[in-house]
């Protein structure tokens, strides 16, 4: 018999949420480029842009589980950015400040889409716990990314803060207004749906 | 034999979090039990997975053509070019020549007490020597690029235009103090224009 172990949450994975990419250089860069923005210098927003482009990408991209959406999304995200940046104290990093804006704003765009639904309807907790794997187009690999875009909303988003942007379950239940132990549910069932579907 | 109940307990150990005897329990663990071992291979293979995921994707077009353009249509947008500050220095032109006219309005006629062409070209002296001192600091003030600077004395030419026709007023009627008045009103508006800029601090 395995011996007790009292529950607790396994850390963080490393890529936490924090997108500090530990470089003082890279740091004192975007700060620099972020006051001239500030001041309306287009051409250091854009700077701002391109550099942290393909993170808030990556991100909107496995949020929306589709290509145009992702798109639009990042163009509200960077308009938003602009008109936020006054607001911009300095207190975490750019990037950093920028993943938690693309965050909030991609879980505003999916309740949206939702209607006013929440994200985790009952409806959707009973479907994950016998789902077999949707159909897939010959051509597309089964991949993770494939895999995570299949998800329901709510499992794909749980999965995804917590998996790859490294938030805490109390932290992505604050986001999505759920208790955590339905975090951790979801998280679970989508680990267990990810699992069997990539055994295929 | 007792398999794991706790879903993180098998995250913990595919993370080699647990403690050395732990991780050595649950090792012997799977070796007998076909269901835990078919479980963490899976577990690994996710884990494997999920670590092998891009941090960056790029979409397949370039954005940011849209995003500036939805962007330039907002009022504190810069483009390369100055359009911000050209905007300003316009308002502060429209500015200049709307208070010149309406201090010429609202000032009494007694505050000014030179009459004839002595006197106004004697205050005319004296505007282009602080004009031309405003003029060396603001070609040396270094937050100010190029064209910011272009666009700012493009500016200070159509307020000398202005200037120039009161001025040509003036020496067909050279006692008149109304317009001695609008030129001094002009000229002050000029250099305070010119102060502003000269002082701003992130005028570029």
């Amino acid at each position: 018999m395995l011996p007790n172990r009292p529950k607790s949450e396994p850390p963080a994975p490393p890529e936490a949420a924090s997108v500090d990419r530990g470089d003082p250089a890279v740091r004192a860069e975007d700060d620099l480029w972020v006051k001239q923005a500030q001041r309306g210098d287009a051409r250091a927003f854009e700077r701002l842009y391109r550099r942290h482009l393909g993170r808030t990408y990556a991100l909107c991209l496995r949020m929306m589980a589709d290509r145009h959406q992702a798109e639009e999304a990042v163009q509200e995200v960077f308009i938003r950015t602009w008109e936020k940046l006054h607001t911009f104290r300095g207190e975490s990093s750019f990037g950093t400040w920028l993943h938690r804006l693309t965050v909030n704003h991609t879980l505003m765009i999916l309740r949206k889409r939702q209607r006013g639904q929440r994200l985790f309807a009952g409806v959707e907790d009973a479907a994950l716990e016998d789902q077999a794997p949707p159909p897939r187009h010959p051509h597309h690999k089964l991949d993770l990314e494939w895999a995570i875009a299949q998800l329901p909303t709510g499992a794909r988003t749980v999965f995804l803060l917590h998996e790859i942007e490294g938030y805490q379950h109390d932290e992505i239940a604050a986001l999505l207004d759920i208790a955590p132990g339905t975090c951790k549910a979801q998280l679970h069932r989508a680990r267990r749906l990810l699992r069997e579907w990539l055994s295929q | 034999m007792n398999c794991p109940c706790d879903e993180d307990y098998y995250e913990q150990y595919l993370r080699r979090l647990l403690p050395a005897d732990e991780m050595h329990c649950m090792m012997e663990h799977a070796d007998a039990c076909p269901a835990c071992a078919q479980r963490l291979a899976a577990g690994a293979k996710l884990r494997e997975s999920l670590e092998a995921l891009p941090r960056e994707i790029h979409p397949e077009r370039d954005l940011w053509p849209e995003i500036a353009g939805k962007l330039s249509r907002r009022s504190a947008w810069r483009q390369p070019h100055g359009g911000v500050n050209y905007l300003r220095a316009a308002a502060i032109v429209l500015v200049l020549v709307a208070g010149g006219l309406a201090l010429y309005w609202l000032q009494p006629a007694a505050q000014w007490s030179g009459t004839g062409p002595a006197a106004w070209q004697a205050a005319e002296m004296e505007f282009a020597a602080a004009r031309t001192a405003f003029l060396q600091a603001l070609d040396e003030n270094p937050e100010l690029d190029n064209a910011t600077r272009a666009v700012l004395r493009e500016n200070l030419t159509v307020i000398d235009g202005a200037v120039a026709e009161i001025i040509a007023a003036l020496e067909v009627e050279p006692e008149n103090p109304d317009l001695m008045r609008l030129l001094l009103a002009a000229r002050h508006k000029e250099l305070d224009f010119l102060k502003s800029i000269v002082d701003l601090p992130d005028a570029g």
